[in-house]
């Protein structure tokens, strides 16, 4: 059984020190500059920014918390978050980091390279077949890794995989093992909150890397640099601080890591292995692989590379190179804890700083994932769902190039703008329609029919999980063919349009006791500022969210 | 030294560069200058071939013995060779642009590169695409700036049209209006519904390039469904590839009249590591019959002699293959100009497989000299010191005298 370390997570006992020593550092800093937060949005605002930490967060502040740390967050769940002070909001959202994911894992998932090879075999017949398999479980994984976005209770954690998907890339369509893929995945899942020096060592001997970046095929004679350029450059350090000898010598380090066959993990094999004497970043010795990840991470420039890292994803486009270097600081202080960088970075005064809200352009995951969870459309089909997110710009498991989404405002072109829009439009009424549509029953244990209508006759109640007679393959097959894109009938459209106005109705009359009261909150609650565009009196709940989400802010967070 | 277009501006002004630039002509000083005139009806269309094209296995010095001895698994054999003449030759995975070879409309210009070569993509397609230095680092793309002080065309659909994904890359600046599509048609039916809505005064970077994109939109929009319907059927046909529906569309907007003056056609999947023998000529033959087809479809619609197509890549490869079947990223590399203008033939020198640096060729030609060659003699503008950096054109076009 292939197992990872799991990281030592020791939260509690940090946590405290941390928070003292940000208030305090918060305190000193706003002592010399009181304008700062001057201005800041709640509505409680003393003016006093020592004391707003102590104040609750408020609508706004709730939702520029849960849009950047989650994907959205429904108006019951921002109005809860509303009444914390940041250090109980961001207290409660760290507290639900975890380890593992929810969703059910297809059973392929776990295979061994040995189990891979024999079932590829070795007639044309059997490869045949394989290939076909192995296709159908790459689908099935990044549909897989789409559900537990949809439907994950931390989506916190689900943001920390999918931050380190996009830095630590490596590209399904290369690495075609979907298994390989599962690994890494999980690795971010395991790792991504916990020791980044650990982190750091596994992507080294990570199988998908392996495969990705070519180590798996370096040799002592001839060493491929692919790795130990993507390590100094875009992994670990940065341009700059490195130099070329220091990716060649350390392609030299690289060498003779194989993937060993009958436990699926990276390990060294000698006679392929350049055990020669390497000089690495001013380190000298016979170094390998994890000497010289040893090495990067000696260097000043590695935490401040991961700290950058965690401004562009939370904070703005443009990192500040000070607060960046002490966020670096205080990584290693903390003995790189992620998870107290996270929360370093999250009740930093920058995160704050109403200067930064809206600064951030929703990634396709971040607008289609954070739309479902925020308006509860969590029964739609995820293939479906990651077909959208594909088309705007964003394959999960399949990033352009080795240096991940570029991302920001790079996001929207003249193709992804109209895509974004014909989401927000045409294919949320569509996913709000299977949302509440039965999912497909029939077809278990028979003929798989992916693409087959749903039967409206079915009894919307029954659940085929719990059918006493179903085999955990049948139930596997089941799972993957509900998770498929359904096409709706015009018939079924009809039936279902009025329940849809009817959700729509109900949630629009849920956010407030007037007009202007609901109009209030469905600002703070889906906008980071007020809409550009023309909100008009709409007759229906259903057009009249519609004219937020097509508002061009609803594409910002 | 780090400083991006900007700074530079912010330093001095223009006047300052041909300080910097000992050898760009002073008219730059001149204030008539600031407006560089119009570019008329000419297009260029640039391919880019991602992850950096193996030069060495596309025009191969295939005479040369020491061909052979750095690459004993990897090189194109004999057999494979189409005979261009120079002791070089064309990887036969291309015939489909013999054609143009014969009809002497397509030249390869050899040996393209920059002292100091970079062997990062990200960095090295950075340095091709905003025109820089090795050690220089530009924020916009070269494109941007050479079109940046051009008399506006309020006819122009968008500055530049990016076809199937891939980055703005020499478009890339603030003041270029770039379109990316896909379907023409789907194109223009979706942003009939893109409301207008102007820029704040409340300068939100992120939401102001949102509402830049709407309004590029709807402008394209505009003009592309009007010309549509005057797209003639001229009968050709486009392999049925990314690559080649990319050039069927390219066509299309050409052949319509779409005012436009740069179309980015992107080809990827050219960092062959491993098995090149398989995926290398798969990468070429796409490459030419796309080409081919293009050219064909302009050449009956009469529109050959506005367009001119040229190749670019971050980098070559590694002259010596590497242990998989493949070859790692190399330097100075041969690319690929088309067009009825063109004079056929090559252009530079071929690198000398006998003075390798680290087992990588080098460079023979600056790689700017194409984008002087653009600028000057395509555009036929004055020669702007931030674009071509005052290298001489390449002598690459029959036309030069107009």
């Amino acid at each position: 059984m292939y197992q990872f370390q799991h990281g030592n997570h020791s939260r509690r006992d940090t946590t405290v020190a941390i928070h003292s020593l940000q208030i305090l550092l918060i305190g000193l800093l706003l002592a010399g500059s009181p304008l700062v937060l001057g201005g800041a949005d709640d509505p409680g605002s003393t003016g006093d920014p020592a004391l707003e930490v102590e104040q609750p967060i408020g609508l706004e502040g709730a939702r520029h918390l849960l849009t950047r740390s989650c994907f959205g967050a429904t108006a019951s769940q921002l109005k809860q978050f509303s009444l914390l002070t940041r250090e109980q909001a961001v207290d409660k959202l760290i507290a639900t980091l975890d380890t593992e994911p929810v969703t059910p894992l297809p059973a392929w998932a776990t295979y061994l390279p040995a189990q891979i090879q024999e079932q590829r075999g070795k007639t044309d017949k059997s490869k045949k077949a394989f290939q076909k398999a192995s296709r159908r479980w790459r689908g099935e994984l990044r549909t897989w890794w789409t559900r537990e976005l949809i439907s994950t209770p931390s989506p916190l954690t689900e943001r920390l995989v999918l931050l380190w998907h996009g830095h630590f890339t490596s590209e399904i369509n290369k690495v075609r093992s979907a298994q390989a893929m599962y690994r890494q995945n999980q690795m971010f899942r395991a790792l991504g909150s916990g020791d980044f020096r650990k982190l750091l060592h596994q992507v080294a001997v990570d199988p998908a890397m392996s495969i990705y970046l070519d180590t798996r095929r370096s040799t002592r004679n001839k060493p491929n640099e692919n790795f130990a350029r993507e390590l100094l450059e875009l992994y670990a350090l940065g341009e700059g601080n490195y130099s070329e000898q220091d990716i060649k010598e350390a392609a030299r380090a690289f060498t003779g890591y194989r993937i060993d066959r009958k436990n699926g993990r990276v390990h060294k094999v000698k006679r392929q292995h350049d055990a020669g004497n390497k000089t690495v970043l001013g380190v000298e010795g016979k170094l390998d692989a994890a000497a010289v990840v040893d090495a990067v991470l000696e260097q000043p420039a590695c935490a401040r590379w991961i700290s950058r890292r965690f401004w562009i994803e939370f904070v703005s486009p443009t990192p500040d190179d000070q607060v960046v270097s002490r966020w670096a600081a205080q990584l290693k202080e903390q003995h790189w804890s992620l998870e107290n960088l996270l929360q370093i970075v999250l009740l930093s005064d920058s995160f704050w700083n109403p200067e930064h809200r809206g600064a951030l352009v929703k990634s396709p995951v971040d607008l289609v994932i954070g739309t479902i969870r925020s308006f509860q459309l969590e029964e739609v089909p995820a293939a479906q769902v990651m077909r959208t997110i594909d088309r705007l710009g964003q394959e999960l498991f399949n990033p352009p190039n080795v240096a991940g989404w570029p991302g920001g405002e790079e996001w929207i072109d003249a193709t992804t703008l109209l895509g974004r829009r014909r989401f927000l439009s045409a294919e949320l009424m569509n996913l709000s329609m299977l949302s509440l549509m039965a999912p497909p029953g029939k077809s278990v244990g028979k003929e798989e029919k992916p693409t087959s209508p749903i039967d409206p006759e079915m009894d919307p109640g029954m659940d085929p999980e719990m059918d006493p007679e179903m085999t955990p393959q049948a139930a596997e097959k089941m799972i993957v063919s509900r998770e498929m894109p359904r096409r709706i009938k015009a018939r079924e459209r009809r039936r279902m349009m009025p329940k849809v106005t009817g959700k729509y109705s109900a949630l629009w009359m849920q956010l407030g006791t007037d007009a202007s009261d609901r109009k209030e909150l469905v600002t703070r609650w889906l906008l980071p500022f007020e809409p550009v565009g023309e909100i008009r009196n709409r007759k229906t709940a259903l057009s009249q969210f519609s004219d937020y989400l097509l508002d061009p802010t609803y594409q910002l967070k | 030294m780090k400083f991006d277009r900007r700074t530079f501006l912010r330093v001095g002004g223009t006047a300052c560069i041909p300080l910097l630039f000992p050898g760009v002509r002073t008219w730059a000083m001149d204030e008539e200058a600031a407006t560089r005139g119009a570019l008329g009806d000419r297009i260029l269309i640039l391919v880019e071939l991602q992850g950096g094209n193996d030069g060495l296995n596309t025009v191969i010095p295939f005479r040369d013995e020491r061909y052979r001895s750095l690459r004993p698994r990897i090189a194109v054999a004999n057999s494979n060779v189409m005979d261009l003449g120079n002791h070089l030759g064309m990887n036969d995975a291309m015939s489909a642009l013999g054609d143009s070879w014969e009809a002497g409309d397509s030249c390869w210009m050899l040996g393209l590169g920059y002292p100091k070569p970079n062997r990062s993509h990200f960095r090295s397609i950075e340095i091709w695409e905003t025109g820089s230095d090795s050690d220089e680092e530009l924020r916009d793309g070269w494109l941007s700036r050479l079109l940046e002080d051009t008399t506006p065309d309020p006819q122009r659909a968008a500055d530049g049209i990016i076809l199937g994904g891939g980055d703005s890359g020499p478009m890339y600046g603030s003041s270029s209006s770039i379109i990316h599509l896909d379907d023409p048609v789907e194109f223009a039916r979706q942003a009939r519904a893109v409301p207008d809505i102007a820029r704040g005064k409340d300068a939100r970077k992120a939401l102001d390039h949102l509402l830049d994109v709407q309004k590029d939109v709807k402008r394209a929009a505009q003009v592309i469904e009007k010309r549509r319907a005057s797209a003639p059927d001229l009968g050709v046909k486009f392999a049925d590839t990314k690559f080649g529906k990319r050039c069927q569309i390219a066509a299309t907007l050409v052949t319509s009249g779409v005012p436009c003056p740069v179309i980015k056609i992107s080809h990827n999947g050219f960092d062959t590591h491993t098995d090149q023998p398989q995926r290398h000529p798969r990468l070429l033959r796409e490459l030419a019959q796309g080409l081919a087809s293009l050219r064909e479809t302009l050449i009956r619609s009469g529109d050959w002699d506005r367009v001119l197509i040229s190749t670019y890549s971050e980098f070559g490869r590694r002259a010596k293959e590497n242990g998989n079947q493949g070859t790692d990223h190399g330097t100075a590399a041969p690319h690929l100009l088309l067009g009825g203008q063109v004079k056929g033939g090559f252009a530079g020198a071929q690198p000398d497989l006998g003075k390798l640096e680290k087992n990588d060729l080098i460079f023979t030609t600056e790689y700017r000299r194409l984008y002087a060659t653009i600028e000057q003699q395509w555009f036929r503008l004055q020669a702007n010191p931030l674009v071509a950096r005052g290298v001489a054109p390449l002598p690459v076009l029959r036309d030069q005298s107009l």
